[in-house]
């Protein structure tokens, strides 16, 4: 049902696309200078496209609508890529120097755009280095080799906690996760200090939510959760729960990686 | 072995010796003399474009995954005997002999493309496990169950029948880590990766090319300010940059940095052209890619092919385009129908 427009969204999503919009400023300036020339050819593909795309898929009254119907606003931003400002600025910029018949002059214009590269990107480039081949950090794969080592069954059912969750399968299929999809992501966009520790006892699934975000939810819940969903082994990540804390649950200890440790859950020793 | 330098060292060569195999004979079959960046690129996206009209039947069938893995490779074996065939009795591979040598325009472009794969390749800093956990998951459970989209990819419990929207990327991951021995994630964030940096480029240097008329030191200076601007200008969260290098080779990446701009190029390409019929193909093989292997692809890639096939008909006049338009936009779209609805 369409509930009205609401243009700030519009606003938010160009500015967060764009930054602070430079590479777009100039982008438009290329638009009106092409316009201006006599290709025909550079017109039909680059300056009418943007106009119809103007009022069509960037026209908020097109497309609110649209987009509360389908719900598809956190994806409206990636109509910016049709858009192909970049190419057109590196294009016109490379122009622009190769037009330039004295040096001093060309030298000049190549600094200017070192300077447009460096003023639209804010900060230097991030960089890091590999851990390995796989592009994964090497404690996932050494955990995925410790559960691998300590386990006699082909498909361990295993626990983690949330970071691992999102990893650990990318490199071993053989897990199943002893959590739900919805469990691992119900307190995932809040902080540890958010959240209200007596939800544990509204249901067993926020209770395993907990859980899995490092919250020491009552031994006794989380045992039963153990035991019903008859969960292989437990990966711990050292920055969450106390060792006094992980007496109290059904667990023995196997292995340690640096940062993670793993138990086996003992009605599972005990089969 | 497989998962090392020489192993993603020896699939690249084979993926890219194949796709110029493949854009080669494309170029031939329409007596079109090419440059061989152009060969290169139009014969991964012919690649690309098989590997999504084949993979959509099997996967909707519900087959296992190795009748993909087997009707794939029959496929693609076919398609290299019959190109091969062809460009022997056309005579290209004599005519190889007679291409221009390397000049300082190729080796500064080919080291600008080097430099920006040991960068992307060193690199470890990504931000997103939420969604490569669910493509690489997908594409590691079909080689794990011999299913396709049956299993959660990040429980690992069985589900039946994916209900959430995907693409066909996965399955790419999966196919090609099966064909190469591969693990997935050495073939998406080495053996992927490196092919989008490489086609990237070679689309902005041929975008390049035929704005400048051919002058081959200006692509070269676009492409190295463009290269300047994705490294230094990648933090912009939702830019093409942001995917290119925090994101490289998942299917959204793809499509902001391959699929698009081919497209743009495939529309400087079909207006330069006149409307030949090969530059229509070059824009279908676009449209297809892109639904086929990107969700969002269905959706962005019409809107940007409509809005740059419309200008071209309300500007030229030529009505009989709309019909070549439709022609052209089906296959794409009937996948990204089936893709969404069936």
């Amino acid at each position: 049902m369409f509930s009205g427009w609401d243009l700030e969204f519009y606003r938010t999503v160009f500015t967060n696309y764009w930054w602070h919009g430079l590479f777009f400023v100039v982008y438009l300036g290329v638009l009106v200078y092409l316009a201006g020339s006599k290709r025909a050819e550079l017109k039909q593909v680059f300056v009418w496209p943007f106009l119809i795309m103007l009022i069509s898929i960037f026209n908020p009254l097109i497309m609110e609508p649209i987009l509360q119907r389908t719900g598809w606003q956190n994806r409206y931003s990636r109509f910016f890529w049709m858009l192909p400002a970049e190419l057109l600025c590196a294009y016109i910029l490379a122009v622009l120097i190769g037009r330039q018949k004295r040096a001093e002059w060309r030298a000049g214009i190549t600094a200017m755009t070192v300077c447009l590269v460096f003023l639209c990107g804010g900060s230097a480039t991030e960089f890091a280095l590999d851990d390995n081949i796989y592009k994964i950090d090497d404690s996932v794969i050494e955990v995925a080799e410790m559960i691998g080592a300590a386990s006699e069954k082909e498909r361990p059912i295993v626990l983690y906690d949330e970071e691992m969750y999102y990893w650990i399968r990318q490199y071993d299929a053989s897990f199943t996760t002893g959590a739900k999809k919805s469990e691992m992501e119900t307190y995932r966009w809040m902080v540890a200090d958010e959240i209200d520790a007596a939800e544990q006892y509204d249901s067993e699934k926020k209770a395993v939510a907990m859980f899995v975000r490092g919250i020491e939810v009552e031994p006794a819940l989380i045992n039963k959760v153990f035991e019903s969903r008859e969960i292989d082994f437990f990966v711990r990540n050292m920055n969450f729960y106390s060792e006094e804390y992980l007496k109290q649950l059904d667990l023995v200890y196997v292995d340690a990686v640096e940062g993670y440790e793993l138990y086996r859950c003992v009605q599972t020793r005990e089969e | 072995m497989m998962d090392s330098v020489f192993g993603v060292v020896l699939a690249l060569a084979v993926l890219l010796l194949y796709g110029f195999l493949l854009g080669s004979s494309f170029c031939v079959l329409f007596q079109k003399r090419e440059r061989v960046g152009f060969r290169l690129l139009l014969g991964m996206m012919l690649f690309l474009a098989v590997f999504s009209v084949t993979e959509l039947p099997v996967e909707k069938l519900g087959l296992p995954f190795h009748v993909l893995a087997y009707v794939q490779t029959g496929v693609f074996l076919a398609l290299f005997a019959a190109c091969v065939v062809f460009c022997a009795k056309q005579g290209v591979f004599r005519k190889w002999k007679m291409s221009k040598t390397p000049d300082l325009y190729m080796g500064i472009f080919l080291l600008l493309i080097l430099l920006q794969i040991i960068y992307g390749m060193s690199n470890g800093v990504r931000i997103n496990g939420y969604d490569t956990s669910y493509y690489n998951g997908h594409a590691i459970n079909a080689i794990y169950t011999d299913t396709m989209y049956q299993y959660n990819p990040r429980t690992g419990r069985y589900i039946g029948l994916e209900t959430y929207e995907y693409d066909g990327y996965p399955m790419l991951i999966a196919y090609l880590a099966k064909v190469f021995f591969m693990h997935p994630l050495v073939v998406v964030n080495r053996v992927l990766a490196v092919l989008e940096i490489i086609l990237a480029n070679l689309i902005v240097y041929e975008t390049a090319m035929r704005l400048s008329s051919d002058k081959r030191v200006t692509a070269v200076r676009t492409a190295a300010i463009y290269a300047g601007m994705s490294v230094f200008c990648y933090q912009f969260e939702e830019g093409r940059f942001f995917y290119l290098w925090q994101r490289t080779a998942e299917s959204k990446s793809m499509l902001a940095n391959v699929y698009l701009p081919f497209a743009l190029l495939a529309m400087l390409l079909l207006v330069k052209e006149g409307g030949a019929l090969y530059g229509w193909l070059i824009l279908m093989l676009a449209a297809i890619v892109g639904a086929g292997l990107s969700v969002s692809g269905i959706f962005i890639m019409a809107a940007m092919i409509g809005s740059g096939l419309l200008a071209v008909i309300v500007c030229q006049r030529r009505w009989k385009y709309l019909l070549y338009s439709v022609l052209c936009m089906i296959p794409g779209m009937v996948i990204g129908i089936t893709r969404l609805f069936l």
